[in-house]
């Protein structure tokens, strides 16, 4: 259970992490519009899912 | 303008020198401590290990045998020969190697995890992992990019601290997903 738990929360750590780091990239560093700004996100969870499933079978 | 000037803007003050050396002292422990853990038998080694680099540090000496991989060398200092009288710097009370408890079993080898765990980390592309892992560790710069930025638009003294209501506005800038969305 303990350890469902601790997965849980890791997937959705890194999922969190990942969009705010390519999101960061592209408002911050690159200056791209809301929209690519939130593809940006949407790309580094997706991103992070992948590797993350990739990863656990 | 001369030495006597008034002015505290850029200046450090020594206690926010000593707290920074402190500060690094303690990070550099931690990462020699801790790679001397990581080849030790578990985790409950690390405080043992720091301490004992810190120790170390502080008493410019520890020599170099544990660096060396000498083995049975683990969190100790060297120790004097028998019948050689004990020097002032000779480690008493100091910190000592972590016993495994009467009623503790030690971590096991790295050879006897279980296999899904080794499935788990070993898995996966290395360039998509890379990415990810990368792509995961990015919001730390944008903490510091984000005080960069208050910095340069707030100029204050080093006694002058950060509101709380605008570290918290930083802190969602950068980790908040609605931020992204709709900011």
């Amino acid at each position: 259970m303990m350890r469902r738990l601790q997965r849980v929360f890791a997937v959705a750590w890194g999922v969190v992490a990942a969009g705010a780091g390519l999101g960061f990239v592209a408002r911050d560093l690159l200056g791209l519009p809301p929209g690519a700004v939130a593809l940006a996100w949407t790309a580094g969870a997706v991103l992070v899912l992948a590797a993350m499933r990739r990863s656990s079978v | 303008m001369g030495w006597g000037s008034e002015q505290e803007r850029g200046q450090a003050t020594v206690e926010w020198v000593g707290l920074v050396l402190g500060v690094a002292l303690a990070l550099g422990a931690v990462v020699a401590g801790g790679r001397e853990a990581a080849k030790g038998e578990s985790s409950a080694g690390l405080g043992g290990a720091v301490a004992e680099r810190i120790t170390c540090a502080v008493r410019d000496g520890c020599g170099g045998e544990r660096a060396l991989g000498a083995p049975g060398g683990a969190s100790r200092a060297p120790r004097a020969a028998p019948g050689a009288p004990r020097g002032p710097r000779a480690p008493r009370g100091g910190p000592r190697a972590p016993r495994a408890a009467p009623g503790r079993r030690p971590s096991p080898p790295p050879a006897a995890r279980s296999a899904p765990a080794l499935r788990r980390t070993s898995g996966g592309s290395p360039l998509l992992r890379g990415a990810g892992e990368l792509a995961k560790h990015a919001w730390i710069a944008c903490f510091g990019y984000r005080r960069w930025r208050y910095e340069v638009e707030h100029p204050r003294t080093p006694r002058q601290s950060v509101p709380v209501g605008d570290a918290v506005d930083m802190v969602n800038e950068c980790l908040n997903p609605l931020s992204f969305f709709f900011g």
